[in-house]
This record gives C-alpha cells, sequence and structure tokens, in this order.
C-alpha cells in the first residue's frame, strides 16, 4: 500500500467539471509541492548535483571534443604524451597506464584510454539504461497494476501471482539470467532487462492503490455519470497515481544504477567499448592496487549519482506527502 | 635470476655426471644412464635437505589419475611424477630442456628398418610401486599401447601409425600387432617412419599399466594407481586434496620432498593470495597479468616470480572458406592492420610480439619477424585490390578471460583505421571453442591460443593448419585452411628424420603461412608463476610445466614461512 494520499480532495458532488481529475485541474497542490521540497535543503543540493551530472552526460560529445580533445574510444596504448615535460608512454611496456596528469585530467584506462572522457560518455549509459528501464518498468508495471486493481477477479489474480512469482526470484539472479538469455551487449537489451525486473514492483504499489481509490467517491460518481473503464481509468485514477509513480521512478533509477553498474560489472551488461560505470570498474577492478583511478572514479560516480538520487527521491517524497515523515525527523 | 637457472656450480656438476652417463652408456653399463640422469638435480642453487613436506594448489580435480586419460595441463605435473615412461626429457629449464633420455628403458630406443622400428630394452631398475613391488616388464607397455585404443584415450590418434592402430582405431582390431613383447625387449613397429615418435613415447599415455589391476578394477585406475615414478599417491580426495608421497621402489636417484599435499578448489587469484601468506608454497596455476604487475614490483616476490616461456601462440584466424577472408589479400590486409607491439602490453609484459607462427622457444627455430608494425597504407591498398575500398564488417569471436577483451579491442580498434568493422562477440571459452571447432556454425573470425603439447613444429602445423586435418566437430584447423603446398610439406618435414632439415621446411612452410595468412600471431604468451622463497628448484620445463621431484626445500629455510605449511 502506498504512503501517498490523492493529491487532492475529490469534489464533494458529482458533475461534467468533477470528471476531470482532482489533482489535473488544481495548480496548487503542485505549487505548495514544490515549495516544501525548496525547503529540504539536502535535496535540493542533491538536484543541484544530478543536475550537472545530467549536463555532463548530455553535453559528453560536446566537452570530450571541444574542451578534453579527447575520444572515449579512442586507444592510445602506443602513444607517448608530454608531462610535466617529460614524455611518458600512455600504456608502459608492463601494461600499466599513466595515472591523472594535466594531459589526462583522471588518468588513462588499461588501453591508454583518456578516463575522464570515459566517465562522462558512461554517464550517458548508466543514466540511459537506469531511466529507460525505469520509464519502461513504469509503463508496464502501471499498466498492470490498474488492470489488477481496477478490474480485480481473475485479471487481479493472474496479475499478482505472476507478479509474485517474479518477485520470488533474486533481482540480480533474475537479471543475469534475462540478460544470458536476451544476449548481452546493447543499450536496449540492458533497458528491457531492468524493465521486466522492476516493473513488478510498481505493478503492486499502483494495484494497492487502485484498490484503495476505486471505491472513493469520485469514482463512484464518475460511474454513476456513465463514464465508461477508460475514462475512469485514465481521467480518474491517473492523476491520482501522479504521486506514487514520481517518487517510485525517482527512486527506482538509483536502484537501476546501481543494478546497471552490477550486470556490466559481472560482463552481461553494456559491453565494452562502450562505457558503462559498472565495466569501468569491472575492467580496473584487478588492477587497483597499482593503477586506483581506473576503478576509484567510477565508483564515486555512481556513489555520488545514486545517494542524490535518494536525497531527491526522499525529499520528494517528504514534499508530496510530508504527513508520512516518522516522528522527530526535523 | 629465476630460481629455475641453475648455478655455474650446478651445471658443472651436472656437465660432469651427463659426460659420466654418455661413457657408462656407451660401455653398456646401462643402470647408469638412468642415475645419471639426476645426479646433482636441475637447479640445486644453494644449501638444501632431503625430506620435509610441502603445500601446493590447484583449482580443478586432475581430470583423471589414469595415464592413458589425463590430458589436463594442470594434471600433467602429478601425473608425470607419478607414472614415468620409457623416455623422459632432461631435467633443465629452458630449451635443453627438449632433449630426450632414457627412463624406464635402459637407453634410447635403437631405430631400424629405415625409422619403422623402435626397439627398446627395458631397465631392470624400473619397478611398480605399492601393492604390486614388481618389476616392470615390456608387456606392461604392450599393455598400456593397447589399452589406449580401447579406454579413448585423448591422444590415441598420436599412436595410429604404429601397426593395427588404424584397425583399431576403426574397431575391426584389438590385438596391436605391431607392439611386440618379449621378456625385457619392446618393439613398435610404426607403418612409416615418423620421427617424431620418439616424442610421442614420452608423453605419459605409453606409461606402464600392470595389467592384472586394472583387470581387477575395470574402468578404475584413477582410484587404484600403482606407480613407476619417484612419487605415489597416497591419498586423493576429490574437491579437497592429493597427497604425493615419495615411492620407495623408483630406481633412479629419489625426490627431495617426503611428502607434497594438492589443495583442490583453489582459484588462481586465491592461490597467490596463500603463497603471499604463507599457506602455500607455489601450485599448478598461472598468476594473472594484474597480479603479475602488482606483485613484480614487490622487492620480495620480485625474485619468486618465475616467468618463462610457454611455447605459446595466440593468433587471428580467418575463415578461409568464407568472404572475405576467402580471398588472401584482405587476410594480409588484417595482418598489415594490426600492431603486435600492442599485445605484450596489453598482457603486462607477458609476453613478446608475434612476427612468425611457430613460438620461437620451440629449439631450432627462427624467428621472421613480419607485420610486427603496422602498415595501414598498405592495408587499404590490398582492400582496394581486392574489392572493398570502403572496407567490410564482420564479427570476431573470442573469450571472456582477461586480458582476452582488452586483447581483441586493441586489433578492433586497429581493424577499424583500414575500415574492417569487426564487432566483438566474447563468450566463455569453452562455449566458444566448441563452436569455432564446429564447422558447421561457418564462424568467420577470432582467436585462439595454442601451447605446444611436444616439442616439434608439427605440433603448430600439423595441428592448426594442416588441411588434411580439418574435421567436422573438434576442429582444431578453425579457418579451414587447405593448401596443398602447405599440407605436402608440413607431411613432409614429419617424415624427415634429419633434424636441421626438418627445421629447414618448417622455416619454409612458417613463411609460406605468413604469406598467405589464414592467421596473424598476435602474441608469444609468457607463463608467471609464484613460488615460496623456501623451495627450490622450481623451474618451468620446456613439455613439463612442473617437475614435482626436482623441487627441494631449502636449508635453512628463509623466514616468513607460516607453520600452515607444515605437515
Amino acid at each position: 500500500m502506498s504512503v501517498l494520499e490523492p493529491l487532492a480532495a475529490p469534489p464533494a458532488s458529482p458533475g461534467a467539471e468533477a470528471s476531470a481529475a482532482p489533482a489535473a485541474e488544481a495548480g496548487a497542490p503542485w505549487a505548495e509541492v514544490l515549495r516544501r521540497f525548496r525547503r529540504d535543503r539536502a535535496g535540493m543540493a542533491a538536484l543541484v548535483v544530478l543536475s550537472v551530472i545530467v549536463l555532463a552526460a548530455l553535453l559528453a560529445p560536446w566537452i570530450c571534443s571541444a574542451a578534453l580533445h579527447q575520444s572515449p574510444y579512442r586507444l592510445h596504448i602506443m602513444d607517448r604524451i608530454a608531462v610535466h615535460g617529460r614524455e611518458v608512454e600512455v600504456v608502459s611496456d608492463d601494461g600499466l597506464p599513466v595515472g591523472p596528469n594535466p594531459r589526462l585530467l583522471l588518468g588513462a584506462d588499461l588501453l591508454g584510454r583518456d578516463l575522464l572522457s570515459r566517465l562522462l560518455y558512461g554517464a550517458r549509459f548508466s543514466l540511459a539504461a537506469a531511466s529507460l528501464g525505469t520509464l519502461l518498468a513504469v509503463l508496464v508495471g502501471l499498466a498492470a497494476g490498474l488492470i489488477a486493481g481496477f478490474y480485480r477477479g481473475l485479471a487481479d489474480a493472474v496479475i499478482s501471482r505472476f507478479v509474485d512469482a517474479m518477485m520470488a526470484i533474486p533481482v540480480l539472479l533474475l537479471a543475469i539470467a534475462l540478460a544470458a538469455v536476451l544476449r548481452q551487449g546493447s543499450l536496449g537489451i540492458v533497458v528491457l532487462v531492468l524493465a521486466l525486473v522492476n516493473w513488478t514492483y510498481l505493478a503492486r504499489i499502483i494495484r494497492a492503490e487502485v484498490l484503495s481509490l476505486r471505491g472513493r467517491d469520485f469514482i463512484e460518481a464518475a460511474r454513476a455519470m456513465g463514464a465508461s473503464d477508460l475514462a475512469i481509468l485514465t481521467r480518474h485514477l491517473l492523476p491520482n497515481l501522479a504521486g506514487p509513480l514520481i517518487v517510485f521512478g525517482t527512486l527506482s533509477v538509483a536502484g537501476n544504477i546501481l543494478l546497471e553498474s552490477a550486470l556490466s560489472f559481472l560482463g552481461v551488461g553494456i559491453q565494452p567499448p562502450s562505457p558503462s560505470w559498472g565495466n569501468m570498474i569491472q575492467e580496473g577492478i584487478a588492477f587497483y592496487r597499482v593503477a586506483w583511478w581506473i576503478t576509484l572514479f567510477p565508483g564515486i560516480a555512481i556513489l555520488l549519482t545514486v545517494v542524490c538520487l535518494n536525497l531527491a527521491g526522499e525529499a520528494l517524497r517528504e514534499a508530496l506527502h510530508p504527513g508520512a515523515r516518522p516522528e522527530g525527523l526535523p | 635470476m629465476s630460481a629455475g637457472v641453475p648455478g655455474r656450480h650446478a651445471r658443472r656438476r651436472r656437465a660432469v655426471a651427463l659426460l659420466l652417463a654418455l661413457i657408462l652408456t656407451a660401455g653398456g653399463c646401462r643402470d647408469d644412464s638412468v642415475q645419471a640422469r639426476y645426479a646433482g638435480g636441475p637447479a640445486l642453487d644453494g644449501p638444501h635437505r632431503r625430506g620435509g613436506h610441502i603445500v601446493m594448489t590447484r583449482e580443478d580435480d586432475p581430470d583423471f589419475l589414469d595415464p592413458a586419460l589425463s590430458y589436463g595441463v594442470y594434471s600433467a605435473p602429478m601425473i608425470e611424477t607419478v607414472f614415468h615412461t620409457l623416455i623422459d626429457y632432461r631435467h633443465v629449464p629452458g630449451k635443453e630442456g627438449a632433449e630426450l633420455l632414457p627412463d624406464l628403458a635402459d637407453a634410447l630406443p635403437a631405430v631400424r628398418e629405415g625409422g619403422t622400428l623402435y626397439c627398446f630394452r627395458i631397465s631392470p631398475r624400473a619397478r611398480f610401486g605399492a601393492p604390486l613391488h614388481r618389476r616392470v616388464t615390456a608387456a606392461d607397455f604392450r599393455y598400456a599401447l593397447r589399452r589406449l585404443f580401447r579406454v579413448n584415450c585423448p591422444g590415441v590418434t598420436f599412436y595410429r601409425h604404429v601397426v593395427g592402430g588404424e584397425e583399431m582405431l576403426a574397431g575391426r582390431d584389438s590385438s596391436l600387432a605391431g607392439v611386440i613383447a618379449r621378456g625385457d625387449s619392446l618393439y613398435i613397429r610404426l607403418t612409416r617412419p615418423d620421427p617424431i615418435f620418439k616424442y610421442l613415447l614420452a608423453m605419459s599415455f605409453v606409461s606402464p599399466i600392470p595389467e592384472e589391476v586394472d583387470r581387477r578394477w575395470p574402468n578404475a585406475f584413477s582410484q587404484h594407481t600403482v606407480s613407476t615414478g619417484p612419487y605415489q599417491v597416497a591419498e586423493y580426495t576429490p574437491r579437497r586434496r592429493v597427497l604425493l608421497v615419495r615411492n620407495p621402489e623408483f630406481g633412479g636417484t629419489p625426490a627431495w620432498i617426503d611428502t607434497i599435499e594438492i589443495r583442490l578448489g583453489v582459484t588462481a587469484s586465491n592461490a597467490v593470495a596463500m603463497v603471499l601468506k604463507g599457506k602455500s608454497d607455489g601450485g599448478f596455476f598461472e598468476m594473472s597479468a594484474a597480479d603479475y604487475a602488482k606483485l613484480r614490483r614487490d622487492p620480495k616476490w620480485a625474485a619468486q616470480i618465475d616467468v618463462a616461456d610457454g611455447l605459446n601462440t595466440e593468433y587471428l584466424w580467418m575463415n578461409v572458406r568464407k568472404k572475405p577472408f576467402n580471398d588472401p589479400r584482405v587476410r594480409q590486409a588484417v595482418a598489415c592492420a594490426i600492431d603486435r607491439r600492442a599485445m605484450p602490453k596489453v598482457w603486462s609484459g607477458l609476453g613478446e610480439a608475434a612476427g612468425e607462427f611457430l613460438p620461437p622457444g620451440m629449439p631450432g627455430v627462427r624467428r621472421l619477424g613480419r607485420y610486427l608494425e603496422p602498415d595501414t597504407a598498405r592495408a587499404r591498398r590490398l582492400l582496394r585490390e581486392a574489392g572493398y575500398p570502403d572496407g567490410f564488417s564482420t564479427t570476431l569471436y573470442g573469450w571472456l578471460i582477461e586480458p582476452g577483451p582488452r586483447e581483441l579491442a586493441v586489433a578492433q580498434q586497429q581493424l577499424a583505421e583500414v575500415g574492417i568493422r569487426a564487432r566483438l562477440d566474447l563468450g566463455e571459452t569453452s562455449g566458444y571453442t566448441s563452436m569455432a571447432g564446429d564447422t558447421s556454425r561457418h564462424v568467420p573470425f577470432g582467436v585462439y591460443s595454442w601451447y605446444a603439447d611436444y616439442v616439434d613444429p608439427s605440433n603448430f602445423f600439423d595441428t592448426l593448419l594442416n588441411g588434411h586435418r580439418i574435421e567436422a566437430l573438434h576442429n582444431q584447423n578453425l579457418g579451414l585452411f587447405d593448401d596443398p603446398v602447405v599440407n605436402a610439406e608440413i607431411e613432409r618435414a614429419m617424415a624427415t628424420a634429419d633434424d636441421s632439415l626438418r627445421l629447414a621446411i618448417y622455416h619454409d612452410v612458417d613463411a609460406r603461412v605468413m604469406d598467405l595468412c589464414p592467421v596473424v600471431p598476435l602474441i608469444h604468451n609468457r607463463e608467471c608463476r609464484i613460488y615460496q622463497p623456501r623451495l627450490g628448484g622450481w623451474y618451468r620445463h620446456i613439455t613439463r610445466i612442473l617437475r614435482l621431484e626436482d623441487l627441494y626445500l631449502r636449508d635453512p629455510e628463509p623466514p616468513g614461512v607460516s607453520a600452515a605449511v607444515r605437515p
């Protein structure tokens, strides 16, 4: 059962105006949500950092070519660069890459590629996989939850038992199995895998929310006015599910970044040479004692992004439903 | 200096011993030839003692403890120390280790009848250990050779030229008429001269098997081993340990160490950690490039890392029956596009850029040094001439074991620079090799790595590039290369007894292979192992990897060894 309530009180009497969802017609509640969110300093700081990360990811091609003059794919294993007036090999004869230096700010990886460029492009892949995976999970989970909660009966039984069965399988195990079956590699497959392991959670939340909403007066009023099932689902129930959807989406992106990183780390996610934060860590993990920068910087990027997403998600949840904040917390 | 390299003093002692052995052999004193082989040990580079207990580690259980069935690389050190056979290699590191010496035979074989008859006399010192405690006879060898054809020995085709061998392979006969045992005399007759047959007789496959034991426990010799070597199996607990103890019946110089415990189920990375913590003395594993990069900078452990030539070539192969690789110019373009100098960097310095197919560590092999530096202009021109001015797209298959993916990423970029757009498809090693060896899968382009089974170029050319050896399944000639000139020259070399002439033919074959480019050699890999400072006699033998009987404990032991390795 979601902790969230409908965004606005349902209209007192059913009428033509009442057919529009309460939240959709009201601008004031969203302004209130925004005001409450702004008051959360940690949430705002997280949002700023996230914005910078997203912006850096979006502008990665321009930053790499115009500012860094580097490519995330270009191997410099046989090249030499000047560092502090001394010419050094980007990758030494015994395979060790050059560390952070003025030419390569975060150093090079084992194939002599600029780590900063790969980190920026990795953000594109990791964020894209996590966001699109969440979006797809939201679409599937929303549809399943709406159908199960609204129609109940056989549809509910089938969907709920299937969801139960899916949720009984450990997430990582399920993701690895799906990735192996669907053939590893592309962004699309990773998105599909992330969606397939995540939609069940949202379906359960939405089903519970719909079950609580479907008996409410404004739904009964709409039904009495002769509104069709589709109209009730899309015009009355859906707007009232915006809260759980937004919170689930925000927190799920954080979880999906970790899951995508885990899949890539295990070799079934984004495949090299495409960089993702997970496969960057995987590539450098064996060398962490002699080339620490290869694993450290992607690790920091994952940590920072996930912490910021969680902080922002928590702030959003609080803004949408301040009453859910436990007693004693500031 | 690696611990495997003998000191000057030890070398002199061995040279004197070898000279003595040769004189005595010439004079007909057969026993001493066996004795002399061990005189001084292979690498006594400091004070040492006889006795003691060491702990080694290994990831997998031994595939078998039956010499006819075992073919695992890291089962071999156990098998080869428990089961000796007619001929052995000299116990020294480097190319000198390729020299053959008599072992359970009293001399190297007399080869008669134009190279088709090998005559041995079994040494009176050759004895089976517990529980038999009896002399080894020629009949035990005959039984072992016949048994190879009965028990699906993985190397049985090596012996198909023994008279009756083809019939046994076809299931038409069970007598193997070419092997004759009369008392202590063993005669092996071949259908045609085979200069490398002596090397095949040094393989553990032909270790004598006592018929009475094999008949009493059919198909269970692994559980009822009878030793002919310096160690015997005292205990084998699957997934836990193998315990080897010295075999008192062994006729040669006894092994130095009393007991060797081999702990099973230890991964390579854990095995390195166990050595570093003093919980094991070494093991049957190779260090990763990452561990090597880290430990070679460590002043204590740098001296304990044994880097050795593995007689290996890692190469790209192309399916010469499929477009576009059916055109030699395309294959040459691939060869010109790749900068092999990058490969040793990928392997953390554990290897040499390969400009030839034969590994340079192979005795008598001369380097060709072809295509070492990239020539992208020539590669583009060759592609234009072949009708691919805009290059082409293909899939490059390989394995996920590090640094394989990085190695292929380098190749991928270098190929892209000349217009060859290769998508990487990497998988588990066993799945990939099964797929690549199945000709019906028509895999176009892949990577492969080959370590020598025995010290002759035929092990590379005949196995990997002879068109007459192409098989539908488990095929090793992955590119389906079938050049009549190369086939004929390989077979001519295999029938040539003169070593220098044979090597000259193989040198020409190597040059023609590099011209036709069915394969693009990338690197000759080196193997890298680590062991405790207290352990002496550690070296990578050219074919035997590690000779357990040559290991010894230094006296006094260097400090820093944990009590955990003591019995």
